[in-house]
């Protein structure tokens, strides 16, 4: 019982915590605060936070959250592969008005009037890799093992989310790209698809008999109730 | 004799208007409204290196640049151009005396970029131009000594 509510509480601390990244570089683009001040003071410490959790279950046997996030964050930066394979053919022939990794890596290190260079695109592609990770980590503690289908609609809203954000009416290509051509939408969606099936599939896989959040939490109040 | 006069007031004529030409095209490439675009004997990265040390040695900073050729690479667009923003602190310090609106104008942008002929060129807005605007005498003064200035400083890196 004890150990249900330890695990709910770190879920929903690791949660926030991989919720943190993805949401920077949007709110960077809405012009609230730069990218590379975010980074410092959230990037990083959410980071840190997602460590020191792994490292506390490590030791208080919380193995299974362990294992969510693990499988997570491998099966992220996987679909990130696939959905950067996808995004860079549609660069190439011109689905997408820039080079997304490159331009976070300009905009983290502060550097977009220098443009990009070996280290900027180091920190773009770690960045945009992590991001990957972070949606990982929270669709493996959401859906536990998920569905076929699951990682598919979750790769969707994220790439409907993002077409949809500040970042991208930032670009100068308003809303879905309507402004680009048909090309963006298209490019975005089938990347997106590709992270999507990509987690979906080897969470699927990885997860075998792991419980997802909402499941955790209806077992705990069920046991509560019975034990009241 | 009067048929050789003419004949040499002619050749005279053309020689002035044919020398006229050469030093038209020795150092300016365009002047329109204040711009001054002159071409560079040397490549895009020598100007840009030589252009560096000048404006160390006249006395003047890069205060700023803009690598726009960079930039723009991340649109998949290929292209040598960079923005070097060229002031100095006692200069600014007295124009921003003068009048706080100048910033405007200064520091002075220096365009260098590679165009499609291959040819290196370097282009900037007079300061007097960009200053006009601004009636401190301080201001005037200041925008025709870097008027000098600058005129000097790509005259050197000329073709």
């Amino acid at each position: 019982m004890k150990k249900e509510i330890k695990k709910i509480v770190f879920s929903l601390l690791v949660l926030i915590a991989a919720g943190i990244s993805p949401n920077l570089f949007v709110v960077a683009q809405a012009g609230y605060a730069k990218l590379s001040d975010l980074a410092v003071n959230f990037l990083i410490p959410s980071i840190a936070v997602i460590i020191l959790i792994f490292i506390i279950n490590y030791f208080t046997g919380l193995k299974d959250l362990n294992r969510q996030i693990r499988n997570g964050f491998t099966a992220g930066i996987i679909g990130t592969a696939g959905l950067e394979i996808v995004r860079e053919i549609g660069f190439h022939f011109g689905g997408m008005p820039g080079d997304l990794p490159k331009l976070l890596g300009v905009l983290l290190l502060n550097q977009f009037a220098l443009g990009p260079d070996t280290l900027s695109n180091i920190a773009g592609w770690s960045y945009h890799f992590w991001n990957g990770a972070a949606f990982g980590i929270i669709y493996s503690i959401l859906f536990g093992k998920g569905n076929k289908l699951s990682g598919i609609v979750y790769g969707l809203l994220i790439g409907i989310g993002f077409m949809m954000s500040p970042a991208v009416v930032a670009m100068g290509v308003g809303h879905f790209g309507v402004d680009f051509g048909i090309g963006f939408p298209v490019t975005v969606i089938l990347a997106h698809l590709a992270f999507g099936t990509l987690l979906g599939w080897l969470i699927f896989r990885l997860n075998a008999g792991g419980t997802s959040l909402l499941n955790t939490l209806k077992k705990t109040f069920n046991n509560k109730k019975s034990f009241s | 004799m009067r048929k050789t006069n003419l004949s040499l007031l002619a050749f005279f004529i053309a020689a002035i208007l044919f020398a006229g030409s050469l030093f038209q095209s020795g150092s300016t490439y365009a002047k329109e409204a204040g711009l001054v675009t002159v071409q560079s004997k040397e490549s895009f990265d020598q100007t840009v290196k030589d252009l560096r040390q000048l404006i160390s040695k006249n006395g003047m900073m890069v205060l700023s640049e803009l690598n726009q050729g960079k930039v723009l690479s991340m649109t998949g667009l290929s292209l040598n151009a960079i923005s070097l923003f060229v002031g100095n602190p006692q200069i600014g310090n007295k124009l921003f005396s003068a009048d706080r609106g100048v910033g405007i104008a200064v520091p002075v942008r220096l365009n260098i970029y590679e165009n499609t002929d291959g040819k290196t060129y370097v282009s900037y807005v007079k300061p007097t131009d960009q200053l006009s605007d601004f009636k401190a005498e301080a201001v005037q003064k200041i925008s025709k000594m870097l008027d000098q200035k600058f005129e000097q400083l790509t005259g050197m890196i000329s073709r």
